[in-house]
């Protein structure tokens, strides 16, 4: 959230923070309306968890290049997942997806210490950008994509890891408790990868049956597994 | 930044998404959504590990369904190892799973017509005791194409098994009402009993 003054305001407790900032003996230090100033790493480090993502972009836009690494290691850690997630779509493999992934933040933090992103407000939107953009580089050839360097390498320090794998024994125990047409259905989607269109033809039913079927059978999973809780927690 | 959604994804549309199924212009409006949505994100992971998990447990041959003959070859095609068996109504056949098969596979012969579905029904009689277990697994899938009911069974549950005749019957149910196929049987034998194993 942007305030009228310029200055910046936490999501959660509402603390107003006015740039630009000061520096003291080589810290970086915001400066509250109240007077009080904080030093940057120490105020980021407790409160960037509950930070809008456009605060976080403005906040390593605010400063001298480097001086944000707490700022910059949040955005890392919030949008490792969707770009991950984004990689895994549309390059279809782990390595790919953790290439794009570290391609995408570097362009990411160093456009912001740059000062180039025009829109703070619409980081989501510049970062979804930067992969759609790196993601047509890496597909066009790997050999058009130069290897990382060690300074780009060290942005990257907090990229949030990929998720543990499901315990076998559970989701066996799960798929198990499924509805025989449903656990058909999952195999045929999740193992031979097939489209709704494809299981329909293949089990002589309407798609929107199978559509049926495998989202009922996904929530059912989901909830067996204990996965929803995870989703809102 | 928010950690709930008040207008989530819809799940189907995640799984399409993540399918590939929906259009370009369906798939951008979800990822403007998601890169902006911490909540949606983690619905997207949720289900991704889903799936993935579950490739992993069919190629680790873990799961026990009814398929067919397309899946068959796509587990054959990624490197595991089946072992069939083909009954038609009222045969029988001796069967076993090997330390190397990961599914045995049991292919009723069964003409089924698109109204009907299929309950199938597998009464085991351990030889050594006589102790009984009986299973019915209702709305089974039929490959109609190959006229078959074909079941994967876990190569790692069968070979657990100890002597075991297995009866297998078909209830089809339809609007011509109902009739019973079968009886197919099976006697299992573990692999360490047999002399010459196939």
């Amino acid at each position: 959230m942007r305030t009228g003054s310029g200055g910046l305001v936490l999501a959660s407790r509402g603390r107003r923070l006015v740039p630009p900032p000061d520096h003291a003996g080589g810290e970086h230090v915001l400066r509250r309306p109240d007077g009080h100033t904080i030093l940057h790493g120490q105020m980021l480090a407790a409160e960037l968890s509950t930070t809008l993502d456009a605060d976080l972009a403005r906040a390593v836009m605010a400063v001298a290049a480097g001086n944000a690494r707490a700022a910059e290691a949040e955005l890392c850690k919030r949008f490792a997942p969707r770009v991950r997630q984004y990689g895994l779509r549309h390059l279809r493999d782990e390595q790919g997806a953790a290439d794009l992934v570290q391609r995408v933040l570097v362009v990411t933090i160093e456009k912001l210490r740059d000062r180039a992103v025009r829109e703070p407000e619409q980081i989501a939107s510049f970062i979804l950008g930067t992969a759609r953009m790196v993601t047509r580089e890496m597909t066009r050839g790997a050999s058009r994509v130069e290897p990382l360097l060690p300074e780009q390498l060290s942005l990257l320090e907090s990229d949030s890891p990929a998720l543990e794998p499901l315990a076998a024994e559970g989701l066996a125990g799960c798929l198990e408790q499924l509805a025989e047409r449903e656990r058909s259905v999952i195999l045929l989607t999740f193992f031979q990868e097939l489209s709704a269109t494809e299981i329909a033809r293949s089990l002589s039913l309407q798609e929107g049956n199978v559509r049926v079927i495998r989202h009922r059978a996904i929530q059912r999973l989901r909830a067996c597994l204990g996965l929803l809780e995870e989703e809102i927690s | 930044m928010s950690r709930t959604c008040r207008q989530p994804l819809p799940l189907e549309q995640v799984v399409a998404y993540m399918l590939g199924e929906l259009t370009d212009p369906e798939a951008g409006r979800v990822e403007e959504h998601y890169f902006s949505c911490e909540a949606c994100t983690r619905r997207l992971e949720t289900v991704r590990r889903l799936g993935e998990g579950i490739a992993q447990l069919v190629r680790g041959g873990h799961v026990s369904a009814s398929v067919t003959e397309e899946l068959l070859a796509c587990a054959q095609k990624s490197g595991l190892t089946l072992r069939a068996y083909h009954l038609a109504p009222g045969g029988q056949v001796a069967c076993t799973a090997s330390p190397a098969d990961d599914f045995v596979v049991v292919r009723l012969a069964l003409s089924v017509a698109e109204s009907e579905v299929v309950d199938l029904t597998a009464v085991g009689t351990e030889i050594a005791s006589g102790a009984q277990q009986s299973r019915t697994v209702q709305d089974v899938v039929v490959d109609r194409a190959a006229g078959e009911v074909i079941y994967l069974y876990s190569g790692a549950y069968v070979r657990a098994l100890p002597r075991t005749r297995w009866t297998l019957s078909a209830q089809v149910r339809g609007p011509e009402g109902e009739r019973q196929v079968g009886p197919f049987t099976m006697n299992h034998t573990p692999w360490e009993e047999l002399s010459h194993p196939r």
